[in-house]
């Protein structure tokens, strides 16, 4: 068999990727391209340490602290770096302010970019063609049937669509009723949800 | 390229399948290790960010649509290291069938020092920034989106092309994807801009809506030069 007569697609079509991503794992560890202990750490991060727990971490810290909140617009990955982890090398990040008459929504129609740095692996619905194709069409009527997030007509609706290696993360607002809450309080009350703009806190009036 | 991917403003894919919130991870280990095997393609630098984006585009769109979405990496991540002879495409077929068969398992081989090699290749492979070049337009310009369909990878979804917007802020100079992903270099200032919803889908808009891309200089033009016939 040459190069010219493997057709990868072909090839996927009758073997399940269970056993595809073992074949390319093993041949990249034979060749020291990869080894176990690289696959293991890669997972793990994911599974402990990089998290929607990151971005509420953040997100706490803005709602108590009023000139944070400045940094945090003015410069996403120098300011969540002063709160949690974030591998600045590899991600830039613009957070996007809700507001009373404002609401964000953070969608990538062409694949799959997500702030993964603040809030880990995107979820499996965000992509889907589904949430995709109508999140810029009809974001409204997307959020109210498949999320029950009603938003007021009065509010403005801007949706990001991410193309560049820029990645954005909505700040929602701070819930009505939160005043006596510490930061730590707070974290609890801030959803990954929120974070991508599919849920509100908050209507319309601060 | 117009593939099945662009799938802004398409209609008919049904119902979001919403988790109700809960949060995820890897549903399976083979999910972990598809991310990991991303981490030593990009790592090893046998492909960019945008070559990985433009493989899984290169699936045809049947296929594209009815794999889950771990599956079109392992799918993408095949035909790069094959074309880049990364891994030899005979002793991969035999090894799928070895695995399939049970007949197989992954062999073990420890190297502390290479996840941090491998990482720091997937943050050079993601780094888009380039050195500066003064851009064309300024913020509050009224540019249109310039018409094109090229065969090879684009940022530039079907559903902004032809539209007007302004120009929101300027990010900078970064290379360009449709060169990227094919191996060539070029960079260009990239611009966030705005549409409104109404530009872009008409009558059918909802209300209130606004939708922000980020679209590099080659992909936009004044607004002035179209306002007659051209569009």
């Amino acid at each position: 068999m040459t190069d010219d007569e493997f057709d990868p697609d072909d090839h996927a079509r009758s073997h399940d990727p269970e056993a595809r991503v073992r074949a390319l794992q093993s041949l990249l560890i034979e060749k020291e391209l990869l080894s176990s202990d690289a696959v293991d750490d890669v997972i793990a991060t994911y599974e402990r340490e990089i998290g929607p727990l990151n971005g509420a971490r953040v997100v706490a810290r803005a709602w108590t602290d009023d000139a944070y909140r400045e940094r945090l617009l003015e410069d996403g990955v120098a300011a969540a770096s002063e709160v949690v982890d974030v591998d600045g090398d590899a991600i830039d990040l613009e957070v996007v302010a809700n507001a009373p008459g404002e609401h964000h929504l953070v969608v990538c129609t062409l694949c799959s970019c997500y702030p993964w740095a603040v809030l880990g692996l995107p979820p499996t619905w965000y992509k889907t063609p589904a949430y995709r194709s109508r999140a810029v069409k009809e974001p409204r009527t997307l959020l109210a049937e498949e999320f029950d997030t009603d938003l007021p007509a009065d509010v403005e609706i801007h949706v990001h669509d991410s193309t560049s290696e820029l990645r954005y993360m909505v700040l929602p607002q701070r819930p009505p009723g939160t005043a006596g809450m510490d930061e730590d309080e707070l974290v609890d009350l801030v959803t990954r949800d929120a974070m991508i703009g599919v849920d509100r806190f908050g209507g319309s009036e601060r | 390229m117009n593939g099945i991917h662009d799938l802004g403003g398409m209609d008919g894919f049904g119902p979001v399948p919403y988790d109700g919130g809960t949060s995820e991870t890897f549903h399976e280990r083979w999910e972990g290790e598809a991310y990991a095997t991303f981490v030593a393609t990009l790592g090893n630098r046998f492909a960019s960010i945008d070559e990985f984006r433009h493989s899984i585009e290169r699936m045809p769109p049947d296929f594209y649509i009815e794999s889950n979405y771990y599956d079109r990496w392992v799918t993408a991540l095949a035909r790069l290291l094959v074309e880049n002879d990364a891994i030899d495409p005979e002793a991969f077929a035999a090894r799928t069938e070895a695995f399939e068969a049970g007949n197989a398992s992954v062999p073990e081989y420890e190297d502390p020092e290479l996840l941090g090699r491998l990482a720091a290749g997937v943050a050079d492979s993601y780094d888009s920034d380039a050195d500066d070049e003064s851009p064309s337009f300024a913020v509050g310009d009224a540019v249109v989106v310039r018409n094109a369909h090229p065969d090879g990878h684009t940022r530039r979804p079907r559903y902004v092309r032809r539209a007007r917007g302004e120009v929101v802020t300027h990010r900078g100079t970064h290379a360009l994807p449709d060169a990227r992903a094919h191996g060539r270099d070029g960079a260009e200032p990239l611009y966030q801009v705005a549409f409104d919803g109404a530009e872009l889908w008409g009558e059918d808009a909802e209300p209130g809506v606004s939708v922000t891309l980020d679209l590099w200089e080659s992909y936009l033009k004044p607004a002035e030069a179209t306002e007659e016939g051209e569009r």
